[in-house]
């Protein structure tokens, strides 16, 4: 099995509007694979399909290489937002009935519950539970019976930076254990962390699809530039033969210099030496998901 | 079957809502078939000897607490108590609904109609309990009333069935309440408007002859203050059919998207 997800011309229509339009995505085994779009771009209308909560308006998908079966539900974890829990009950009976549905054994219960830190409190009713502990339940409860895949809808809303930290780690823990993750977000530095896929939806249309390395790449370097002049400098450059742009940092202080892709470091050191201008500042600027996603979005 | 009966354990036996009431339940019904006794029989005994004979002597004879009458006394006691056993069911679904915990159980991989088998599992042992009550009442009632001479034990023994039949129905009616309106409130309320006056409003536009099997009505007349007056084979039968609606209407409900 090379991939855990495809999905063929899937759509889903509420009267005259597109929820999803056409959706082909492939998701890779062991990949944490994020949907992103802004509220309202279809993420959890797709991820309500892919569990089976909704039925495609059209197209279909395959779980793990085969075409999709209620028992396909017993290979996947979900937790979407806000998990749901019965609160008069403690964690252990709410995980019983978890696996009583599932029709799986007990036995990965307490070790789930050690992995998402809820072992100690374990007897303890869910409604006495803070918001943070309810979501690490909510993965506890995706994943204690050893599922191939999890999908985790905007698993670090409402959460305190504290609550954000211990989900994205449990993220990173659980991906490097090789369980392929689906996660659907709108936060993008979050995503950025812990994705190795991605798929940008808007409109219900995807927009891009591809790793995350692949997202970042630039056809061009750019970098920050800073001398005693700023304008000998910008002077200087003007001569360069792989300068693509120059623009001055909303600081004032530097130059963002846009060369071509296969500048080297020492070329454009030397090319300013020999015009005696010398560099104080110094630095090559990456491409944020964040500044990706909005000039998609954009186009 | 035994997986959704253990589903249904684990969710509910700790639920305050349901040991509330079912405390409550027990405590009134027996509260009342015991604690009013002597209202209960000077009022049916008294009922009877002015409506059929003109003698304070069958007083001592006509007695609704002996055998074979007890089953029948206290099955009639019991059916007024189905409400509570309403109420619990009301709340147990419009919980698991507006709590999300129906969607998270489907999506765990719950199929709707294991959902619902589940609930009909809870409807029929509540109605279990409630039978198993006026068994206890009536058998109690019985012995403490009734002569070693008169223990016609099983005679009339069937209202104990008609019971069950009885509490079933009208639960079924609950669970499709809950399903529809999926708040505790609004569907008990509405339950209790279709009960009345919604049951006579079903008299302007249905035959006389039919009016014994609106929906209430015929739950109502499978316990009646006397004696039957259609034969109860019909009333059970009636009673099925409106079982396999609640039922039916309910799952096409559940079944529709959730998200």
């Amino acid at each position: 099995m090379k991939n855990i997800l495809k999905t063929y011309g899937l759509s889903k229509t509420y009267g005259n509007h597109n929820a999803v339009k056409d959706l082909n995505i492939t998701i890779p085994k062991s990949s944490v694979f994020a949907i992103l779009g802004p509220n309202g771009s279809g993420k959890s209308t797709t991820l309500g399909m892919l569990l089976q909560s909704l039925k495609p308006s059209a197209g279909y998908f395959e779980w793990f290489d085969k075409k999709p079966e209620s028992n396909d539900l017993k290979e996947i974890g979900a937790m979407l937002e806000q998990p749901k829990f019965y609160m008069h009950l403690n964690a252990m009976d709410n995980l019983f009935i978890v696996a009583r549905i599932k029709k799986v054994p007990y036995d990965g219960i307490e070790e789930s519950l050690k992995k998402v830190g809820l072992f100690d409190r374990r007897f303890d009713t869910v409604k006495s539970y803070s918001m943070g502990m309810k979501q690490r339940l909510g993965i506890a409860a995706a994943i204690f019976h050893g599922p191939k895949a999890l999908i985790l809808d905007e698993p670090t809303n409402g959460l305190d930076p504290e609550g954000i930290n211990d989900v994205r780690n449990l993220i990173i823990d659980l991906s490097k254990d090789g369980l392929s993750i689906i996660l659907a977000s709108h936060l993008l530095n979050e995503v950025e962390m812990v994705s190795s896929h991605v798929c940008i939806l808007s409109k219900g249309i995807c927009v891009y699809q591809g790793s995350m390395s692949e997202l970042k790449k630039t056809n061009e370097k750019i970098f920050q530039l800073g001398s005693s002049n700023l304008e000998n400098l910008r002077i200087a450059l003007l001569e360069f033969n792989k300068l693509n742009k120059i623009e001055i940092h909303k600081s004032g202080n530097f130059l963002v210099v846009h060369f071509s892709k296969d500048v080297k470091l020492e070329d454009i050191s030397n090319f300013l030496s020999g015009k005696d201008v010398f560099l104080t500042h110094f630095i090559e600027q990456q491409f944020t998901l964040e500044e990706k996603f909005i000039e998609i979005l954009k186009k | 079957m035994i997986r959704l009966f253990y589903i249904e354990w684990i969710k509910w036996r700790k639920f305050s809502p349901v040991l509330i009431i079912i405390s409550l339940y027990t405590v009134l019904f027996f509260l009342i078939c015991f604690g009013l006794d002597e209202i209960i029989i000077d009022k049916v005994a008294g009922n009877f000897i002015k409506d059929n004979y003109n003698s304070t002597n069958l007083l001592m004879q006509f007695n609704p607490y002996k055998f074979p009458d007890a089953w029948h006394t206290f099955a009639y006691i019991g059916k007024f108590f189905k409400i509570l056993l309403a109420i619990i069911i009301i709340n147990i679904i419009s919980y698991e609904f507006q709590n999300g915990t129906f969607k998270q159980n489907v999506i765990n991989g719950l199929k709707r109609w294991e959902y619902l088998f589940g609930k009909l599992i809870l409807v029929f042992l509540f109605s279990s309990f409630s039978t198993l009550l006026v068994g206890i009442a009536a058998i109690t009632g019985g012995i403490i009333y009734s002569s070693v001479s008169e223990m016609a034990f099983f005679e009339n023994a069937h209202f104990l069935f008609l019971s069950f039949i009885n509490t079933f129905t009208y639960l079924s009616i609950a669970v499709l309440m809950g399903v529809l309106f999926r708040n505790t409130m609004t569907a008990f309320v509405i339950l209790m408007l279709l009960w009345f006056p919604g049951d006579l409003l079903w008299l302007l536009i249905i035959p006389d002859e039919f009016a014994v099997f609106r929906p209430f009505e015929v739950i109502d007349e499978l316990l009646p203050f006397s004696k039957h007056e259609i034969s109860v084979w019909k009333l059970i039968i009636v009673c099925f059919l409106y079982q396999l609606l609640y039922w039916l209407v309910s799952y096409f409900k559940i079944k529709r998207d959730i998200t």
